[in-house]
């Protein structure tokens, strides 16, 4: 028996934005996966592609490229693990596309053949959201601080919709990334269109700058509204637009904004340095103070 | 665009191939299934913060309209709420994405192209965004390798994967429809800028 069939292991697709702009994401994800007993292997991954330009443009040039990342897993017998929306959707809809059609496996193979490669359609490509919900009770384990935060959740579309992708989750009424932060020790607050876009997709951030501000906008007064501490979301391209474009608005909203993976890693007892929480545009400091106090509290207690 | 602008497919597409992709869109999407109900734009974040109605869209494409001009159809930010709410099974946001395709391929000058550099970049560097020193040393200093274990750092790989996008011919199609038909295009030297920052910068410091 090979060591990937004995342990839990899939191959991480880290996605553009987390690896080359967001380190603290990819870090933590590492860090995560290690304390829950999952192992985590390297491939050489190109951009998902990026659906918002390229499914835009060419829906087959986009499925193939997907695919050619897809095929790096496969070589290893792993299936994809993604720690992000865009690259989720990206590449679940490119294996979609390439098992339910002939005509497309043939078009696909026939491009990938050309620089010695093949496709079988056999891997999965799985969200980490999943795989962390899989494992709440080593979530719980690994936990060493109770975290005490109020936070926002955003799902962010391309986890939930096309809803295809879940037959099991209600997508006007999910509860996967609600059950992590209640493991954690957090509160997750409602607040107004929650299950709604941050504007940044389809090309919209860097094509209609203008649309995806005004809808972020409209989504941090609601985030505002609720008295969270903090955003917690599961992609980095919401995350960067949550993050960045915070400061190109005239409301001066300073909402820190949190990837899953970090907020797990902060509650695993990593400190906010060795994760490069400094990365971020929008202060987490308010966030670390509020952590030590909940960490001091809990020691206190023993 | 009202309806009185728009041109009927119909009447104006000279190709038959693209003809046939017109009304396979339709029929894939299930668009003729419409009702106009309006129930896609009361759910749209987009049509709350802009011109786009998704509605309109549907119902121009269903009375055999050309929407590839419409500057609305590059409005969508691909959320799914209107496909997902949809009571009549119209798959709206694959009929967006299918009719931006075809935009593309007629020649579309609407589209934003600015998305041009994330084109080049993904051929250039496999990546739609490019590391940058910064990131690199930060990399570093969190333990991480400096350079991830990816594509772009693979010279071999990446030219069989440059290899591949020429194949598909994405940059070809894109560029050419830039610089219009019939002048002279060649592999742009965007050099990618991501208006963002990278951790070296303050906190409401601009990001341009």
């Amino acid at each position: 028996m090979s060591e990937a069939e004995m342990q839990e292991t899939y191959s991480l697709f880290p996605g553009c934005i987390a690896k080359n702009m967001y380190p603290s994401i990819e870090k933590s994800t590492y860090t995560v996966f290690e304390k829950i007993g999952v192992k985590l292997l390297n491939h050489r991954y190109s951009c998902c592609p990026a659906p918002g330009v390229f499914r835009g443009y060419d829906r087959k040039t986009h499925m193939t490229l997907g695919v050619r990342n897809i095929v790096m897993a496969r070589q290893d017998n792993v299936d994809v693990m993604t720690i992000c929306n865009g690259c989720y959707g990206s590449l679940w809809e490119a294996n979609e596309m390439f098992r339910k059609s002939k005509e497309n496996q043939d078009f696909v193979n026939e491009k990938l053949a050309k620089i010695g490669l093949s496709y079988d359609g056999k891997t999965n490509v799985l969200h980490f959201v999943d795989v962390l919900h899989k494992h709440l009770e080593d979530v719980r384990n690994a936990k060493e601080v109770d975290l005490g935060l109020k936070v926002a959740v955003h799902y962010g579309c391309h986890y939930l919709r096309p809803s295809e992708k879940h037959p099991d989750i209600n997508p006007e009424s999910p509860h996967v990334i609600e059950d992590v932060v209640e493991a954690l020790g957090c509160e997750s607050v409602d607040f107004k269109n929650k299950l709604s876009c941050c504007g940044a997709g389809g090309g919209v951030w860097s094509g209609a700058e203008e649309l995806g501000l005004r809808v972020l906008d409209e989504k941090l007064k609601n985030v505002r509204d609720s008295g969270a501490d903090c955003i917690v979301n599961i992609c980095p391209f919401c995350h960067m637009h949550l993050d960045q474009s915070q400061g190109k608005l005239e409301e001066r909203y300073k909402i820190p904004v949190l990837h899953l993976s970090e907020l797990t890693g902060l509650a695993f007892g990593i400190r906010p340095k060795h994760l490069a929480m400094h990365t971020h545009l929008i202060s987490t400091r308010d966030i670390e103070k509020k952590i030590k106090k909940s960490k001091k509290g809990s020691d206190s207690e023993e | 665009m009202s309806e009185a602008e728009a041109k009927k497919v119909e009447q104006m597409e000279e190709d038959p191939y693209e003809l046939e992709q017109f009304h396979k869109i339709l029929e894939d999407s299930k668009i003729l299934s419409c009702v106009q109900c309006g129930k896609c734009t009361g759910g749209c974040p987009a049509g709350r913060q802009s011109r786009i109605r998704i509605r309109e869209l549907v119902h121009l494409a269903h009375e055999g309209h050309d929407i590839k001009d419409c500057k609305e159809l590059w409005l969508c930010t691909t959320c799914y709420n209107c496909q997902e709410r949809c009571p009549k099974g119209v798959d709206t946001t694959e009929a967006i994405i299918s009719l931006r395709n075809r935009a593309i391929r007629k020649g579309d000058h609407n589209f934003p192209e600015i998305h041009t550099t994330a084109i080049t970049s993904l051929r250039d560097q496999a990546d739609g965004f490019p590391l940058s020193p910064d990131v690199e040393s930060i990399r570093s200093v969190i333990g991480l390798p400096k350079h991830p274990h990816d594509l772009a750092h693979d010279p071999e790989g990446l030219k069989k994967f440059q290899a591949l996008m020429d194949d598909l011919g994405i940059v070809e199609l894109v560029m050419k429809k830039q610089c219009g038909e019939g002048k002279p295009w060649k592999y742009v030297d965007i050099k990618y800028k991501p208006s963002v920052a990278r951790g070296t910068k303050k906190e409401g410091e601009s990001n341009e």
